[in-house]
């Protein structure tokens, strides 16, 4: 049963023969359109899965809006194993999102995206204040480190760390998180995100080009 | 199934029906958290869609004592009955808790977001089943429907006299009719053609005594007969007693006990056969016993007389068959007037002696059959009390 089209998946199809366990149909998956793409935030080196498109911003709200926790897995089913292979070292440290809005969903969004991987998830980072990212243009948003906090049971020192998030804009929250793992003492530090947004709008590439350097694999 | 979550999970997957869009075809069902969310209408789910629903609301009840385990076993078996979408008679001696019975199924319609409809054919019960439910269900609307009182039609459960049911048609999703056997839904074409126009799902059906058609219909078919023989209290049933008095030594035998209880501080219904016993009854004996009043169905006042009778006002209250059905009053007593009279049928006399003994902490109660001669209905109420006592 596809997740997305509530269709029979066909066990015929190649990407079915290759990941029997899949959630996602192959039509489905091929709207998807995965765009892999290496970036490097402040010297860290990290991987977006998706270019945030119509389709994942529509599946995405699904999850995060509607609350539809069974959406979650098929966003990184076809990529589980080699993710994990990659990352197999790697600790998850999920992206912080506010306490309210998870008790609402009555789940985290970022760590349902990122279970499959099959990584130890550890929640070392916590926000202290209710604002949305999305809200706030791209001055307000490099405020982002203020609130933010390290969790006091934190307990990274010395680990290799994968700092996961669902979606990459300007890159300010992923900066500040990884600033603060790297307080924590994280021996090795890599990102990961589900979607990255394509085309930033044109102020904001003047100021971003000085800080991300995106480059195609 | 070794985890007894999961089963109960997979079972309520099978009867989940989505309040918003009313799919209940288990592919589109999703999990969170535990309970069951239909993902055919997520897009109408989210934050910018706001006023819906999320969830079948967790409609809870509250009943002030606790249920027997028969009472739980048959509660349990008419809420499947529901589920299954079977219709349910439900064959209960008087004081079995019979209202109780269907709160489960109850609240398991109004989850799912159905109409609740709750029927009997006596304006006086609807109004004491109103507040019943009422306290009940603080969570949902409740509103109670019958002659001079229907300004307002619509609610989650619509508390209703069987005529009141041809305002509604094709309406209810669960609708349970109380008192089946009696006056004057019993027999009455026009108002079963109203109760079967009113139902869009499934009924169930409450009587202390079904006729022996009715049972042998609940046995075949899309229906379901269940049973329950023993009071909520354990205790049994009030088993008759038969004075045969003449003339005026039967009113005198009335006065007689009358004052007997009078003493004992014990609450009494003298039920007669019709208004004008009723009315002559009463003129005779209120000169010899004090504090005492009438009611039948000519009387405007009576819903204050029987609510001052509840207060402890009046020692005794004469009445017609108006107070046959669904009262009960702690450590009540009744006597029947002229229990030989051809109105008073087996069922009659069942549920009057069925007054008696209902609250838990006053099981006994006197039944006494005042007549000139034991006529064949009062033998074949005695012996199915008797039948219903062995089952205790």
């Amino acid at each position: 049963m596809c997740k997305v089209c509530f269709k029979e998946i066909s066990p015929q199809s190649w990407l079915h023969l290759a990941h029997p366990k899949a959630k996602i149909c192959s039509a489905c998956f091929r709207s998807f359109s995965p765009h892999f793409k290496a970036i490097k935030l402040d010297g860290v080196t990290g991987l977006s899965i998706y270019s945030y498109d119509e389709v994942i911003r529509e599946k995405l709200y699904q999850l995060k809006g509607c609350f539809d926790q069974e959406i979650a897995p098929v966003f990184l089913d076809f990529f589980r194993r080699e993710l994990h292979w990659n990352f197999r070292k790697f600790v998850a440290v999920p992206a912080p999102s506010w306490e309210g809005d998870n008790q609402l969903r009555e789940f985290n969004h970022v760590v349902e995206i990122f279970k499959v991987l099959g990584l130890p998830i550890q929640m070392a980072l916590v926000k202290t204040e209710h604002i949305k990212q999305a809200d706030l243009n791209f001055e307000k948003r490099q405020e982002v480190s203020q609130r933010i906090e390290l969790s006091a049971n934190a307990n990274l020192k010395g680990k290799y760390v994968l700092f996961v998030d669902d979606v990459l804009t300007s890159g300010a929250t992923a900066k500040a998180c990884i600033h603060l793992l790297q307080q924590a003492g994280a021996k090795k530090i890599r990102f990961l995100v589900m979607a990255k947004t394509e085309k930033p709008k044109e102020k904001r590439k003047k100021e971003t080009n000085e800080n991300i350097n995106t480059g195609i694999r | 199934m070794s985890n007894p979550e999961v089963g109960t999970l997979l079972l309520s997957m099978d009867t989940f029906i989505c309040p918003k869009c009313g799919n209940d075809n288990p592919i589109y069902l999703g999990v969170r958290n535990g309970h069951l969310y239909c993902r055919k209408c997520i897009a109408f789910n989210g934050a910018m869609a706001q006023g819906g629903l999320l969830f079948p609301k967790k409609v809870s009840f509250s009943i002030s004592y606790s249920l027997s385990e028969d009472q739980k076993d048959l509660s349990h078996k008419v809420n499947e009955n529901y589920l299954s979408r079977k219709n349910t008679l439900i064959h209960a001696v008087c004081g079995a808790g019979k209202t109780e019975l269907v709160f489960e199924v109850i609240s398991t319609a109004l989850s799912k977001g159905q109409r609740v409809g709750f029927a009997i054919p006596r304006r006086d019960v609807v109004r004491e089943l109103f507040q019943r439910l009422k306290s009940a269900f603080p969570s949902v609307s409740v509103i109670g429907v019958y002659g001079g009182h229907h300004s307002r039609i619509e609610a989650d459960i619509v508390v209703l006299t069987t005529h009141q049911l041809y305002r509604y048609e094709n309406y209810f999703d669960l609708l349970i009719v109380d008192e089946i056997d009696a006056f004057p839904f019993k027999n009455n074409e026009l108002l079963q053609t109203f109760f079967q126009r009113s139902i869009k799902g499934h009924f169930v059906l409450l009587s202390a005594t079904p006729s022996v058609e009715m049972q042998q219909k609940y046995t075949v078919g899309n229906n379901a007969l269940l049973e329950l023989f023993s009071r909520y209290h354990g205790g049994r049933l009030p088993e008759p007693i038969f004075a045969i008095r003449l003339f005026i030594f039967k009113y005198l035998f009335v006065i007689r006990k009358l004052r007997f209880f009078a003493q004992t501080k014990k609450p009494c219904f003298v039920f007669t056969p019709t208004i004008s016993v009723c009315e002559e009854v009463f003129s005779f004996i209120r000169w010899f016993v004090p504090k005492g009043n009438r009611v039948h169905s000519k009387l405007k006042e009576r819903p204050e007389i029987i609510d001052a009778f509840k207060d402890g006002e009046y020692q005794y209250l004469v009445t017609t068959s108006v107070l046959e059905r669904g009262v009960t009053i702690r450590n009540l007593q009744v006597i029947v007037f002229d229990s030989d009279h051809v109105l008073y049928d087996q069922a009659a006399l069942v549920q009057i002696s069925g007054r008696v003994g209902r609250k838990s902490d006053a099981r006994e109660g006197e039944v006494i059959f005042v007549a000139n001669r034991v006529s064949e209905s009062m033998e074949k109420a005695r012996d199915e009390i008797r039948f219903a006592n062995l089952h205790v």
